[in-house]
């Protein structure tokens, strides 16, 4: 009874998520096969294949059509973000890969090879290559898909994946740690997600986000869907980590494994981020007027807490933690801006879309930097780790410069570029207070973005020089991260084209 | 309206139940109230007309993964001194009050919703054969993420519990 | 003949590019394994692209010369640089008469001093990053001079800023060296912020026309060809842009007030001075005066104020270059005076001339660097009082540095003495008497100098300490020196003036691109009277600046004697440099530390704004990490109360 022309279509319509769910379930394989040499294995397949899902989805977005189908949607908006994550993705493994290799050889200096596993192996990143899969599959579905039950179980699927990768150092307790922090905290966040999707369909009977525009509120129940959508905005500010749901970030982000944290400081986001924009265009249709001010509340805080918080940082992982917090801040206020007269317009979230995409690039090229400065067994992170970093790895402390600065937003990076785009659309849309707030807090972050690199070049040399080579994938993701930041600085019409047509898709 | 009475027997029964669970300090004490609470859900979807997923949930949840909480909890070996006794503070006074004003709130404003009665499901509706097809047709796609998302937790299982 | 593609056009520059790119790989590689590899590799690598640049370079002229009068070659854009609102630039390149005429100077004598190189940097530890340096400079020149637009144009204008500081530097653990590669820089950074504020008034011109919408075409301000056709909107603020301009022009090419760098450049390989410090990127600022030709015909007074400062550039550097006795240093005073005669061409409206000039420069100052520096290749010295006698021992190079020595006095009938004259013909022309005379004045002493170099350093007794060692220099070397000597030699029958029987065609080659000159028509039988009176005056100076220094008589010290004082002066280089340090750099350090470091730095901005701010910013951090605990239970609560808050403003 099963519709074979169905089941063709929905092959083709996701054809990345299918290549990236096999691919999972061979590294899996693989794992088991070959224990001895399976993280180095593991690695090669893992990366090959999302390649080979990333050369599709970049295909799906050359042909331009739209292949509508049941439960999966595969439009413009998607496949942008596809791609994205699917990036982010790729640069994962690099890092990671390179992050557990370097682990691995400091622990066999001292101690007996642990689990970690002998130097110059990839060590137990086998488990890693594979959770990073179903994440992207999970983050796919997180957004690619109208149905709110799909994207819920896509949430899950990520953050279950996510919280096993926070706690992947078994020897560190932070990582563990963080890892519970994670957990309980978001089953909480989802939780709410869940009980707000459900309130939904209590109240609108319908799971289907486009669909929406066809539902009638009964006067009586109009309470409903406000409840419901409060706890949904919940479930979403906690994954998009913005001020009020943040606390947990600073303490999970530097607890994480390095390359962990770029991943839950991109990944997650990115894709939380995809549907937050669907479900807001979607609520459209909906008596919810308060939304705007919710979310307008909601950046000042962000803003404010994450920049502020950030100054007085010692760790740059922490630090960085915060810098995530505040640049959720500036989506947020790409999406806050859309409002007029009540109804979200989602033509502005061009301009997030393209902030996504640099906000990306600099913030995993930042922890792809972190991840090579490991130390006798344990994460060098400090801010005194740095010290005269300029002089011992020129390298090293050259892009981690590049990506502090883009962070902070200076030409000719990607981070002035998607600055300018977001307080652009604000002051175009009237929104003149919140661009103002967002160019006071940019200027309070140059005090913690430039710290990193007083501590490199003016602070005299290290105690003790920490050279070393720098791993080839972390290079290859290295290079590819600052040739990104600075060719979407320099030249960002393209993608910015790509943005708008990507944003042209909600409606 | 015997449909609303049952549905609020049932309901404050899975609500007792849970809270019994929470303020029990013997793990296997919390555990058995859990199970009530579990077959407290199962009556209300066979209210529901989902005999289905109130045999499972029955055999599942209370069946199969209860007996492995309380074998966990039984290998762990818990001794009474171990469980940490809470004081009752001032913030947590402030959470109860605020969980309790949050519930009035909510209940305050569910109780405006007029009652309307249940309206009849179609033939065979909630029964296996119904149901299935549905998992392979309709919902195929979120049947299938389901099963990618149990082989994560149970990579995460093994990842995070394995011997190092 | 085939005709040029146009899709070969990005080519030209792209060939230097890729060779810097594969040098640098070398460089790299080089200083990773701490030794120097095989010279060969880079020298073929430096050498053969820009060789191939000039040869399609010399295909694109040709190609343009077989097509109609007014025509040009366009790549079109390559890619679209910029597309908002403001404005709308495309990265293209345009080879016409003016770009030809220029890509052909800069590949040209780029190759040949390509190929010198490598004899003079021969055994030099940072070979390989040299000819990575010179191609990165034809990429960025060739950017310069075929940008379709003032940004590209921008773009090329900055690049070879760097690669001079780069090249001036390039002996860089020399502290001196490197400071003078400094001073280049920062010299160059206040002209460039004129020329950037030139920009920003088009813009804002055009931004009053209202043309902020419509697309992309009707916004690309900055293309020549939009400037060229809407040049009346810019009318109202010609003479402040094209000031603006010209401050750019007068870091660029060395005139008053900022030539100070140019001599202080001569710090670099001698190969630098002549390609860079002489041919080209010195002549970067006469190019695009030149290529707005049309813009700056709009204000008159620009124009006056060009001319007046070129002339005071040309006299000045030239009284100047009678005192030096280091051999680049008179190089290059010399070249900042032809530079001012340029610009003198440029002010009367005679653009032609001064873009012939341009080109017969390159050619005769090219040669008289190379020279130079196969001298300096030889005697380990720069300094002409240690010198003399070489003509004997390098033959060749001695021969070539005669005829470039009598191009730029300008006897005929070598290049100098068409392309001087010209502008001396349209001085005269413009109707100003005073002007010619300086002018005629300015070229007998730049005959004197020339010649008094010339036999300071190659006739008379040897003064070198260690006569036995002085030799050739290697072919790689001479080739180059002979060819830009028969071009010094030759170069001038390009623009033979009418009145001599010729057709000046360099000047109708241009024609097509450059708004006509200004002057009025002159009398055949004037233009040949002066014509003599220029050629007498040259002869003479040069006889008399041979005779004086062949023969050792006494009395160059007599008057130095006689005039000590003002001798001193020029010796000293009227003291410039000292003016600028008491008039700009010892107020600026004052104000800077009494008032900008002391009072508004530390109290004012440190104490109260910085400070003030960051404490409050600390405090509030503070506050809030003491919120930050650690618990999760405390999370959970902070998470339970900002639900419920969000519920009762939501839900009410």
């Amino acid at each position: 009874m099963i519709d074979l022309q169905y089941l063709i279509s929905l092959f083709h319509a996701g054809l990345p998520i299918w290549i990236l769910t096999g691919t999972g379930l061979v590294c899996l394989l693989t794992d088991g096969l070959w224990p001895k040499k399976g993280g180095t294995a593991v690695f090669i397949v893992g990366f090959l294949g999302m390649a080979v899902a990333l050369f599709f989805a970049f295909r799906q977005w050359l042909s331009g059509e739209t292949i509508a189908q049941d439960l999966l949607v595969s439009d413009k908006a998607t496949r942008f973000f596809v791609i994205l994550v699917i990036f982010i993705g790729l640069l994962h493994l690099l890092n990671s890969a390179s992050y557990f290799r370097l682990l691995g050889k400091v622990s066999a200096g001292g101690s007996p090879a642990g689990r970690l596993g002998p130097a110059g192996r990839l060590g137990p990143a086998g488990d890693m290559v594979t959770l990073t899969l179903f994440a992207v599959v999970g983050m796919i579905f997180l957004f690619a898909s109208d149905h709110l039950i799909v994207n819920f179980i896509g949430l899950e699927t990520m953050s279950l994946a996510v919280y096993v990768m926070v706690g992947f150092n078994r020897r560190d307790v932070r990582s563990g740690e963080a890892a519970m922090k994670y957990y309980v905290m978001g089953s909480v966040a989802s939780a709410l997600l869940l009980y707000g999707i459900v309130l939904l369909y209590g109240a609108v009977g319908e799971f289907r986000l486009s669909e929406f525009h066809k539902v009638a509120i009964f006067p009586d129940t109009a309470f409903l869907p406000r409840i419901a959508v409060v706890l949904m905005l919940g479930g979403f500010f906690f994954k998009l980590a913005l001020v009020p749901f943040h606390f947990w970030v600073p303490d999970v982000y530097e607890g994480a494994p390095t390359p962990v944290t770029g991943f839950m400081a991109t990944g997650v986001k990115v894709a939380a981020f995809a549907l937050f924009i669907r479900v807001l265009t979607a609520l459209n249709y909906l008596p919810t007027a308060v939304v705007s001010q919710v979310l307008q509340i909601c950046v000042i805080l962000t803003l404010l807490v994450g920049n502020l918080a950030a100054i007085v940082q010692d760790n740059v992982k922490r630090m960085l933690a915060y810098s995530s917090i505040s640049h959720a801040g500036y989506l947020l206020l790409g999406l806050s801006v859309g409002y007029q007269s009540g109804k979200f317009d989602p033509s502005v979230s061009s301009a997030v879309l393209f902030y996504l995409a640099g906000y990306s690039c600099m913030t995993l090229g930042a922890f792809a930097v972190l991840s090579v400065m490991v130390d006798e067994k344990r994460e060098a992170t400090q801010f005194a780790d740095l010290t005269g970093l300029g002089y011992s790895r020129p390298v090293l402390a050259a892009v981690f410069s590049l990506f502090m600065i883009s962070l902070l937003g200076v030409p000719p990076t990607v981070g002035f570029a998607a600055k300018y785009g977001i307080f652009s659309f604000a002051v175009k849309n009237g929104f003149i207070g919140l661009a103002v707030l967002g160019m006071i807090t940019t200027v309070i972050s140059a005090y913690y973005y430039l710290r990193p690199l007083v501590m490199m070049y003016f602070c005299g040399a290290p105690e003790k020089v920490k050279g070393g080579e720098i791993p080839f994938p972390l290079m290859l993701s290295l290079v590819f991260c600052a040739v990104a930041v600075i060719l979407l600085g320099i030249w960002p019409l393209p993608y910015i084209d790509m943005a708008q047509k990507a944003a042209t898709a909600f409606k | 309206m015997s449909e609303i009475f049952l549905f609020y027997l049932f309901g404050g029964l899975s609500v007792l139940m849970t809270l019994l669970m929470i303020f029990q300090t013997n793990p296997v004490a919390s555990a058995i109230y859990l199970v009530g609470a579990f077959f407290g859900l199962a009556a209300l979807y066979v209210l529901l007309s989902a005999p289905f997923v109130a045999v499972l949930q029955v055999l599942v949840y209370a069946g199969a993964i209860m007996v492995l909480f309380t074998f966990v909890i039984m290998l762990l070996n818990i001794r009474k001194e171990e469980l940490v006794y809470d004081r009752v503070t001032w913030r947590k006074t402030a959470v109860v009050l605020t969980a309790l004003f949050f519930a009035g709130f909510l209940i305050w404003h569910f109780l405006k919703i007029p009652v309307v009665p249940f309206a009849p499901v179609e033939e065979g509706f909630g029964e296996v054969h119904k149901v299935g097809r549905l998992m392979f047709s309709k919902y195929l796609i979120p049947f299938e993420l389901t099963s990618v998302l149990l082989l994560v937790a149970i990579i995460g299982a093994l990842v995070l519990g394995k011997k190092e | 003949m085939i005709n040029f593609p146009t899709q070969l056009i990005s080519l030209i520059p792209a060939l230097p590019l890729v060779g810097f790119l594969l040098n640098s790989a070398i460089a790299l590689a080089w200083a990773r394994r701490r030794k120097a590899g095989p010279e060969i590799i880079p020298s073929v690598i430096g050498c053969l692209f820009p060789i191939a640049s000039f040869v399609l370079a010399v295909w694109a002229f040709l190609t343009l010369k077989g097509m109609e009068e007014g025509a040009s070659l366009s790549s079109g854009p390559l890619l679209t640089w910029l597309d908002v609102p403001l404005v709308s630039v495309d990265f293209a390149f345009l080879i016409d008469p003016l770009s030809s005429v220029m890509m052909l100077v800069v590949t040209g004598v780029g190759s040949l001093i390509h190929i010198y190189s490598i004899g003079y940097m021969k055994k030099d530890d940072g070979f390989a990053r040299y000819f990575s340096y010179l191609n990165l400079f034809l990429f960025f020149m060739l950017l310069l001079v075929m940008g379709d637009n003032l940004l590209v144009l921008f773009v090329g204008w900055e690049g070879v800023g760097l690669c001079s500081y780069l090249l001036i530097g390039f002996w860089f653990t020399d502290p001196q060296k490197a400071a003078c590669g400094k001073k280049a820089f920062v010299v160059n950074r206040i002209g460039d912020f004129g020329f950037l504020i030139g920009l920003f008034l088009i813009l804002y011109a055009f931004g009053l026309q209202g043309q902020a919408d419509g697309d992309p075409l009707s916004r690309s301000f900055f293309s020549y060809s939009y400037l060229a056709a809407n040049k009346e909107w810019l009318a109202p603020l010609a003479t402040a842009i094209t000031l603006c301009l010209f401050v750019g022009a007068t870091g660029k090419s060395a005139q008053i007030p900022l030539y100070v760098w140019l001599p202080d450049a001569m710090a670099g390989p001698t190969p630098v001075s002549a390609l860079i410090h002489a041919a080209t990127m010195v002549t970067a600022g006469i190019y695009m005066v030149a290529r707005l030709g049309f813009l700056f015909a709009l204000a008159p007074f620009t124009l006056q104020v060009i001319s007046c400062i070129g002339l005071a550039t040309a006299l000045m550097a030239a009284l100047i270059g009678l005192t030096q006795f280091d051999i680049k240093k008179v190089l290059a005073y010399s070249t900042v005076s032809q530079l001012g005669y340029m610009f003198l061409a440029l002010g009367v409206g005679a653009y032609s001339a001064a873009i012939f000039h341009l080109v017969t420069h390159a050619f005769f100052k090219a040669c008289l660097f190379l020279g130079s520096g196969s001298v300096i290749h030889a005697c380990h010295d720069q300094d002409i009082r240690n010198m003399g006698g070489l003509f004997k021992k390098m033959p060749v190079t001695a021969t070539t540095f005669l005829v470039s020595t009598l191009a730029i006095a300008g006897i005929p009938p070598l290049a100098g003495f068409f392309s001087k004259d010209e502008i001396l013909w349209n001085t005269f022309l413009y109707g100003s008497w005073p002007f010619y005379g300086v002018a005629l004045f300015t070229a007998g002493i730049t005959a004197f100098y020339m010649f008094r170099l010339f036999v300071t350093t190659f006739l008379g007794k040897t003064r070198h300490p260690h006569p036995d060692h002085l030799h050739e220099s290697p072919w790689v070397m001479t080739i180059p020196l002979i060819i830009l000597a028969v071009l010094a030699a030759v170069g001038g029958f390009l623009g033979v003036p009418e009145v001599l029987g010729g057709h000046n065609r360099f000047h109708h080659w241009l024609a097509a691109v450059m708004p006509p000159s200004v002057g009025h028509e002159g009398n055949p039988a004037l233009e040949l009277g002066l014509m003599g009176l220029s050629t007498f005056w040259a002869l003479v100076i040069s006889l008399i600046s041979v005779a004086l220094y062949r023969r050792n008589l006494n009395w160059p010290a007599v008057i130095t004697e006689r005039f000590r004082s003002v001798y001193n002066l020029v010796l000293e280089k009227f003291r410039v440099d000292e003016l600028y340090d008491a008039l700009i750099i010892r107020p600026i350090r004052v104000v800077s530390e009494k008032f900008l470091w002391k009072i508004s730095d530390e109290k004012l901005f440190d104490g109260f704004l910085v400070h003030g701010w960051t404490d409050m910013a600390g405090f509030s951090a503070r506050v809030l990490s003491r919120i930050q605990t650690g618990l999760v239970g405390h999370y959970l609560l902070y998470l339970w109360v900002a639900l419920v808050a969000l519920l009762i403003f939501t839900v009410k």
